[in-house]
């Protein structure tokens, strides 16, 4: 393997080493390596340079209600970063990024912010969001069907773009370059797990979930969206989804506007078999993989043709697929092997408890008193009103006691709030209030909270 | 064949995106690492740490028979090394009992053997022979992730060396490790072990901290000759390639030797051998008096051994030559500016120290303008501005300890994140961002490009996290987070004589939070006072909740981002117009910017 050849060369390199600073490599290797390492640094340039107009730096903007005043309004709470994937203007991001967005808009490399609605998720429990962005008729963009991550290996060089710390929000995203250090990983967060993730250790940092991952080839390859990290910086570990997951959800996500593309759900529970295979704990009453004929006891050694050994190759295979897809289960049962198939189900049929503040209307649906208030013992009082929205145009003025909306008595700022948060916008009723001893009552149309806080839909 | 030529010519027909190949050195270094990866990972074990709360650790392949080499430390019961330590090998999920053939607490190594595991070894290399700035690979464990499937790899380069007679006694590299990392293998990118990694923070943040291998085998040569044998002997030397993978050593060598010149170490204050740490730093508020005394005893007792800089937290830093007559840009938080000015020294290379003074501050830019009695110092050669974007590759340069020392500055490689950053800060800063680590010491010291000419002076920004956007994000201080800033030559080059007439510019404070509509700003509170009690600039300008900012400066601001850009050029003191609508009705008013 080494040549006598190059014997010579090798006195050289000892020279280099040994001498520390004095002694250094001859010229013409200097000259050849500078050559190497500029054509290497020109070629990563081009690559970047390539797919740099299609990556963006998403503002999510919460909408922030303070029930003690009424005050409303928007507050750009957190960023991310995200890429274009058809000329069309659909944008690929994270669930956590756009997590109870009231108005999202994502600048672009040409220092443009544009406004994005959301177009569809996966829901709760993944975390891939399809956005659709407005204002241009056509748009760079990167495809998504090129890269391959399954063929991803140890090693491969790969760099992220994004929007680390929301330093990137003039739109310009900032690239990090590292290799791949594992694939097929699970890696979980208080909210999501990511299976079958892609492990690297180019930079990641709050701000970066969302943007891709891109190989050398400047392919579409994955989506960053965690880190391991104790102090909300870099460690030198980030998870990407992997673009071949992502596909499985896009189809599906472009026909189906405003509704869940969920993770598929089958209801079973497995462990490792001591024979090699996933044995199954238990199984939810009325899931699909019930309905197919799935005890507990059984032992899963092949899932749509492919082999698993343990839980791990399972979870790999089952818990990347989104809802309504087929799953092929190979199954041992005492001394006989069974196949059966069934369609996976959405996460919404999983059994959980659902939460009680999911079922009032959120802020930006909700109607606006057009006031803000304070209260005096047992008395709630007007502070402010704006001239052109509800008690602006009932009249009502700074100062007034409220006594009365709708049928309710006015107590408490609660009591006002309840009422507020499941009513919609232009709801006509009357409302009672006290000014110089006297109570006089009028009508009202109640406004929109979220025109008033400057949401832009 | 006729057929072929014809849809390859009608696919030439198609529109299609730009050369779908990567053309040699871009494929060719990643071949090499991926090679190496490939070789080394099955050789990779997790050791099985005894204590809870340990996360396991690695250990690597290094002879037949199944010869284990990992760290000591996390192995030790009760102060002892046991006589046998579970390790698990890739891909398996059993455990395998190894015996402990030998230890040395010099090197904090020790050697096992797994009988009965065939594995081949990992193939050795000669780490007398590593070099700054060339490729390594870590192969290790990561928290545990390890666990179910094989090692995790991490490319970084070998960012500084320290050497003492026998050769490299140990050295950096900036790949990122993590606890489950102690004991990982780096090898080079021809698969070769060249030392284990035995500490993951150092004073620069991030990185290993690397055990040559040729050590380790010294050490049990004197030790136990028979395990030292199994350690093997090292190869001889590999020829140098004109190889991609062998490329990039040899000119980052070449680039630190011609920029070192030009860096310098900062310190400030700085706390001697037994002198009362507080008289520098202050009590922690609140300290009772028999507290204090029980404090002061206890830092005369560590401050010798405190790694330099750690103790006053932000003294030290690096800086670079920016006049030959005796100018010195400096991170303004390591000169001890503004508070009561204790010694302010510069170090240069050649172990001269002499006396600074501050001439010209920024805080906008955070940074320092120093003199100190020189003639003829050597100043680095501008790059050029146009060769710069997004994936240059770049050097940041420094000295972790904030002094040089025997040592050739620390050098981080990395790519150039994004260029025209940080214009929230200035508008006309534009500055560098790089994901080469800067942090601790080298911050303040120069980003050169791979010909040792200047692109920017490190910035001191590792706080924008805390007072950025995410609250809750902070890195600590000295962490690197694969951000760094520098501030580009040419844009400095306009503020430098601002500094050299002793500006100091700090900047202004609005005091209003609101929300942006299409027409500006929509105040929704206004804050009275500032920190000093003096009305803020809101407050002076008679701004109300409800009030919409549609210019400031002249400057539209119709988004936070853009009140931001349109208050970044002025300093606090500085008149400036604000324009507003109340109630329908545009108001112009004049006010001074108030300091925060």
């Amino acid at each position: 393997m080494r040549s006598a050849k190059l014997l010579p060369v090798w006195i050289a390199v000892i020279g280099v080493s040994l001498g520390s600073a004095t002694v250094r490599a001859s010229e013409p290797d200097l000259e050849k390596a500078r050559e190497k390492v500029r054509a290497l640094e020109a070629e990563f340039q081009a690559v970047v340079a390539k797919v740099t107009p299609a990556v963006g730096a998403v503002s999510n903007y919460h909408a922030t209600f303070n029930p003690k005043t009424g005050q409303v309004g928007v507050r750009l709470v957190g960023f991310g970063s995200g890429t274009v994937i058809s000329r069309t203007g659909f944008f690929l991001t994270n669930v956590h990024v756009v997590d109870k967005a009231a108005r999202i808009t994502v600048a672009l490399s040409d220092g443009v912010s544009y406004e994005a609605e959301l177009f569809a998720d996966t829901g709760s429990k993944g975390d891939i969001a399809l956005l659709k962005l407005h204002g241009r008729k056509s748009w760079p963009f990167v495809d998504y069907n090129k890269g391959d991550a399954k063929k991803l290996e140890p090693g491969n060089f790969v760099f992220a773009m994004g929007n680390p710390f929301g330093h990137a929000l003039d739109g310009t995203p900032a690239v990090t370059l590292g290799i791949v250090s594992g694939k097929s990983r699970n890696a979980s967060e208080r909210r999501f797990t990511y299976v079958g993730a892609v492990q690297t250790d180019a930079e990641i940092n709050k701000g970066n979930s969302g943007g891709p991952l891109f190989n050398a080839l400047g392919h579409f390859i994955g989506m960053n969206g965690l880190m391991h990290s104790t102090t909300g910086s870099n460690t030198g570990i980030g998870f990407a989804i992997p673009i071949n997951q992502i596909r499985d959800f896009i189809a599906p996500m472009m026909k189906r506007q405003g509704k869940d593309v969920s993770y598929g759900y089958h209801g079973l529970h497995v462990g490792t078999a001591k024979s090699g295979g996933a044995l199954v704990r238990r199984v939810d009453g009325g899931s699909p993989a019930a309905g197919a004929g799935v005890r507990r006891g059984d032992v899963i050694y092949k899932v749509n043709g492919k082999k698993v050994e343990n839980r791990t190759a399972f979870v790999n295979v089952v818990d990347q697929l989104p809802e309504k897809k087929l799953v092929r289960l190979s199954f041992r049962r005492g001394n006989n092997t069974k196949t059966t198939s069934f369609k996976l189900g959405s996460q919404a049929d999983a059994p959980r408890q659902r939460n009680a503040a999911e079922q009032a209307l959120p802020l930006w649906e909700r109607a606006y008193l057009g006031a803000e208030w304070k209260q005096v013992e047992n008395a709630v009082y007007l502070t402010r009103v704006v001239a052109t929205a509800g008690a602006g145009g009932a009249k009502l003025a700074a100062g007034d006691r409220l006594v009365r909306l709708g049928r309710t008595t006015i107590t408490s700022i609660d009591q006002l709030v309840m009422i507020l948060s499941y009513l919609e916008p232009g709801h006509k009723t009357r409302i009672a209030y006290k000014r110089d001893g006297r109570t006089r009552e009028i009508g009202i149309v109640l406004s929109d909270a979220a025109e008033a806080a400057g949401i832009v839909r | 064949m006729k057929r072929t030529a014809i849809v390859r010519a009608a696919l030439c027909l198609l529109p299609l995106p730009a050369a779908e190949s990567i053309a040699g050195e871009l494929r060719a270094a990643e071949n090499a690492v991926m090679k190496a990866s490939k070789s080394v990972r099955p050789t990779v074990v997790t050791v099985i740490t005894p204590n809870a709360g340990d996360s396991d650790q690695t250990g690597v392949v290094v002879a037949q028979g199944g010869v284990i080499l990992t760290t000591r430390r996390l192995l030790l019961r009760g102060g002892h090394v046991p006589k046998t330590v579970p390790v698990r090998f890739p891909d398996k999920d059993k455990t395998i009992t190894a015996e402990v053939l030998a230890d040395d607490e010099g090197t904090d190594t020790v050697v096992l053997r797994a009988k009965g595991a065939r594995v081949k070894p990992i193939s050795i290399g000669r780490s007398d022979d590593v070099q700054q700035g060339m490729w390594v690979l870590l192969v290790g464990q990561t928290y545990g992730q390890g666990r179910e499937s094989a090692p995790t790899v991490s490319l970084g380069v070998v960012s500084n060396i320290v050497r003492d007679n026998d050769g490299p006694l140990w050295f950096h590299a900036s790949a990122l490790v993590n606890p489950g990392s102690v004991g990982s293998p780096l090898v080079d990118l021809s698969g070769d072990l060249v030392g284990l990694v035995t500490a993951r923070r150092t004073p620069a943040g991030g990185q290993s901290i690397v055990l040559p291998f040729d050590r380790v085998r010294r050490a049990y040569r004197s030790r136990d000759p028979a395990v030292a044998k199994l350690l093997g002997r090292p190869p001889p030397p590999r020829a140098w390639r004109a190889h991609v993978a062998d490329a990039l050593g040899p000119v980052i060598q070449d680039a630190v030797r011609r920029a070192s010149k030009a860096v310098v170490g900062v310190r400030s204050g700085g706390v001697q051998k037994g002198e009362k740490v507080a008289a520098a730093v202050g009590y922690p508020k609140g300290m009772s008096d028999k507290d204090k005394k029980r404090f002061d005893e206890y830092q005369k007792r560590i401050t010798p051994r405190l790694v330099p800089g750690a103790l006053a937290g932000h003294d030290r830093a690096s800086g670079v030559v920016v006049g030959a007559d005796g100018w010195i840009l400096a991170p303004l938080r390591a000169t001890g500016w503004p508070g009561p000015l204790r010694k302010l020294t510069v170090d240069f290379m050649d172990g001269a120290r002499l006396r600074a003074k501050i001439v010209g501050t920024d805080e906008r830019l955070r940074i320092a303008l120093l003199k100190v009695k020189a003639k003829g110092l050597p100043v680095l050669e501008p790059a050029p501005a146009r060769g710069l974007a997004a994936g240059s590759f770049v050097v940041a340069l420094g000295f972790p300890h904030g002094s040089p020392g025997q040592a050739a500055p620390q050098s981080t490689f990395g790519v150039v994140s994004r260029t025209k950053a940080l214009a929230r800060l200035h508008p006309a800063l534009s500055a560098v961002q790089t994901d080469a680590a800067v942090s601790g010491g080298n911050r303040g010291g120069p980003l050169i490009d791979l010909d040792g000419r200047l692109v920017g002076y490190l910035m001191d920004v590792n706080d924008t996290e805390r007072t950025g956007y995410f609250g809750r994000v902070r890195a600590r201080y000295g962490e690197n987070t694969g951000l760094g800033f520098a501030i580009p030559t040419d844009v400095m080059a306009k503020f430098l004589p601002k500094l050299m007439a002793g500006g100091n510019f700090a900047s202004g404070f609005l005091g209003i939070s609101g929300v942006p509509t299409k027409k500006g700003i929509l105040v929704q509170n206004v804050v009275e006072s500032n920190s000093k009690g003096d009305p803020t600039t809101a407050k002076a300008a008679g701004l109300k909740v409800g009030d919409i900012v549609v210019s400031v400066g002249g400057a539209p601001t119709r988004s936070i981002e853009e009140l931001r850009r349109a208050l970044a050029p002025y300093a606090s003191g500085d008149q400036v117009e604000f324009v507003y609508l109340r109630d329908g009705e545009e108001t112009r008013v004049t006010a001074q910017l108030s300091p925060r």
